[in-house]
């Protein structure tokens, strides 16, 4: 288990975190730009020589007042916004660099890693000849082929365009699946903390605001991105897929999504985490049949809270044991007299999931 | 040529290649410590190397010759340990050749070591390579223009090294008459045919070095050598 009580004063800023990240999960530390998350990072990857306080990995200490283990003797790897691939050496030998000399000590082996992140028609290439999405898997490969036993991951999709985020963020989920290495992702995109993520820890203006579940986080997931949202789990049905829809189950209700758009998350097994923005999601007293909304799910009102706007609400709805939140007018509350316990039926495009 | 122009031809290249070898030696360690690090001893360090580019070489070599010399607390030190003192030795142009030439080794290597990517470091570090590591295997060949640079200015300015050398070495045969002294005395002489032919010889050679520097500069700020792209 890594903990973390550290501080750290910069000129404008202080980063002050104590946490207990939990063994064999992806972690994400989420938060705006600027809050102190890659700070952090560099901090557990002993990259900041200033930071007091005490850092440990499974007991034995990287930092108290006493020691100081240097980067290179934690047994960790860390991922960087920008590749940083070493620009005079070929992919071959940059993945190389970091592995051990002795076979013993090595447990995920190169062949597989090259396999597992489709590299072997690069290894001859230099850096300068990858695009951003080739560079930032080799990158990964690099890592993971240092045998670290904890791999922090600093915004690795920052600035890659969707296909290579798609592709990069399978990649992490089927490694974290194989070798249960556990993983520390620094990201301020919802989309790529749904998808990765076990475990949140949320931080605004260096110090953690919240910890606990992903599905726990979702509120506060929303304050620090585009307004409140929902993460939902869908599990993959048997139906065939009909006019480029795929069929999926959430409890015993079903909802249809674009069959492309099921792939943009991990493909890896038939569960599914979604993001569903409550300003997507309307309500209505009855099934809506003449709406071009064809996903519409029943669902009670367990909650209804003031929002960021005064003519708004959030509306908490409870759909087959998730949580569904909405963003209604207080003028539709009104007219609706939507309250707590009510039954009613939310609806939602495909298009509005992330 | 004579064998007394051939035996400063030698001899010049000699301290030129010894300088160098030794300014290296001195000046990575010194660039890296100048590029790294701030505040107010850098800066009291980074002005004691530059001092040659403004002092008037005689200046620096009267001190030398002081300090060197039988009198001087260098000089003297050695003596008392049964060794000669330097002043009027090629030991002696060495040490003035490395002082003198220092700004020129250290001044592209700081610039190089400061434009490494810091991010490349870091992953290094993080993938278990310990400093010696990220030296051998990043840093010296992310610096090979800078060290280039370096190594080709201080041999070329150890060349054209007269003011000191003739203030601590004097004139001696086989021992401090360099070529830019030699030349000087062929001049005094009015054996200006033997001047010329030194003049020339060194202005050529000079120039060849100086224009391979400046290609091979461009082809490593293009990409690094022996690299197809």
């Amino acid at each position: 288990m890594l903990s973390v009580d550290i501080r750290l004063q910069r000129r404008d800023f202080m980063l002050q975190l104590q946490h207990r990240f939990a063994d064999n999960k992806i972690t994400a530390v989420f938060g705006a730009s600027g809050s102190g998350k890659s700070t952090l990072l560099r901090c557990i990857a002993g990259l900041e020589a200033r930071v007091t306080g005490e850092i440990s990995w499974q007991g034995q200490p990287w930092q108290n007042k006493k020691t100081f283990r240097k980067a290179e003797q934690r047994n960790l790897a860390m991922v960087f916004q920008q590749a940083n691939l070493f620009s005079k050496k070929r992919v071959i030998d940059n993945i190389r660099y970091g592995l051990p000399k002795t076979t013993d000590d090595i447990f995920i082996e190169p062949q597989e890693v090259i396999d597992l992140l489709q590299l072997q028609p690069l290894l001859q290439r230099l850096p300068s000849q990858l695009s951003g999405g080739q560079q930032q898997r080799v990158a990964i490969a690099r890592a993971l082929l240092s045998q670290p036993k904890l791999l922090l991951l600093d915004e690795p999709l920052n600035g890659l365009d969707s296909d290579a985020k798609r592709q990069i963020l399978g990649d992490l989920k089927r490694i974290q699946q194989r070798y249960q290495l556990p993983m520390l992702l620094v990201s301020h995109h919802v989309d790529e903390v749904v998808s990765l993520a076990d475990e949140v820890v949320v931080i605004d203006n260096g110090v953690k605001v919240s910890a606990g579940s992903l599905v726990d986080e979702a509120p506060y997931l929303g304050q620090v991105s585009d307004g409140p949202l929902s993460i939902i789990e869908l599990t993959q049905t048997d139906k065939p897929v009909e006019q480029g829809l795929r069929c999926w189950s959430m409890g015993v209700q079903q909802l249809w999504l674009p069959d492309g758009l099921t792939k943009t998350l991990n493909q890896v097994d038939k569960h599914k985490r979604l993001v569903i923005w409550a300003r997507d999601v309307s309500i209505s007293l009855s099934p809506a049949r003449d709406s071009s909304l064809s996903n519409q799910v029943d669902a009670t009102i367990t909650d209804i809270q003031s929002a960021g706007h005064e003519a708004e609400k959030i509306v908490t709805l409870l759909v087959d044991g998730q949580l569904l939140r909405a963003l209604v007018t207080v003028v539709s509350c009104q007219r609706l007299k939507l309250g707590v316990g009510q039954k009613i039926t939310a609806a939602f495009k495909a298009a509005a999931m992330h | 040529m004579s064998e007394a122009d051939w035996q400063a031809v030698t001899l010049t290249l000699k301290l030129g290649i010894y300088s160098t070898l030794i300014l290296l030696l001195v000046a990575i360690p010194l660039a890296w410590w100048l590029a790294r690090k701030n505040g107010w001893v850098t800066s009291i360090v980074q002005t004691l190397v530059a001092l040659p580019l403004v002092l008037p070489p005689t200046v620096l070599g009267f001190y030398l010759l002081i300090w060197l010399g039988p009198s001087g607390f260098i000089g003297s030190s050695l003596e008392s340990l049964g060794l000669d003192h330097l002043a009027f030795s090629f030991e002696g142009i060495v040490i003035a050749s490395v002082i003198y030439s220092l700004p020129f080794a250290v001044q592209p290597l700081i610039e190089s070591f400061r434009q490494l990517p810091q991010g490349q470091l870091d992953a290094a570090a993080t993938l278990g390579a310990g400093w010696w590591r990220r030296f051998w295997t990043l840093v010296i060949p992310m610096s090979q223009g800078g060290l280039l640079v370096a190594a080709t200015l201080s041999f070329a300015h150890t060349l054209g090294e007269f003011g000191v050398i003739l203030m601590l070495g004097g004139s001696i045969p086989g021992e401090t008459q360099v070529l830019s002294i030699l030349i000087y005395d062929h001049t005094e002489a009015m054996d200006y045919d033997s001047a010329g032919t030194l003049a020339l010889g060194l202005l050529v050679f000079s120039f060849i070095v100086l224009v391979s520097v400046y290609s091979l500069q461009k082809r490593y700020a293009a990409g690094g050598l022996g690299v197809k792209r």
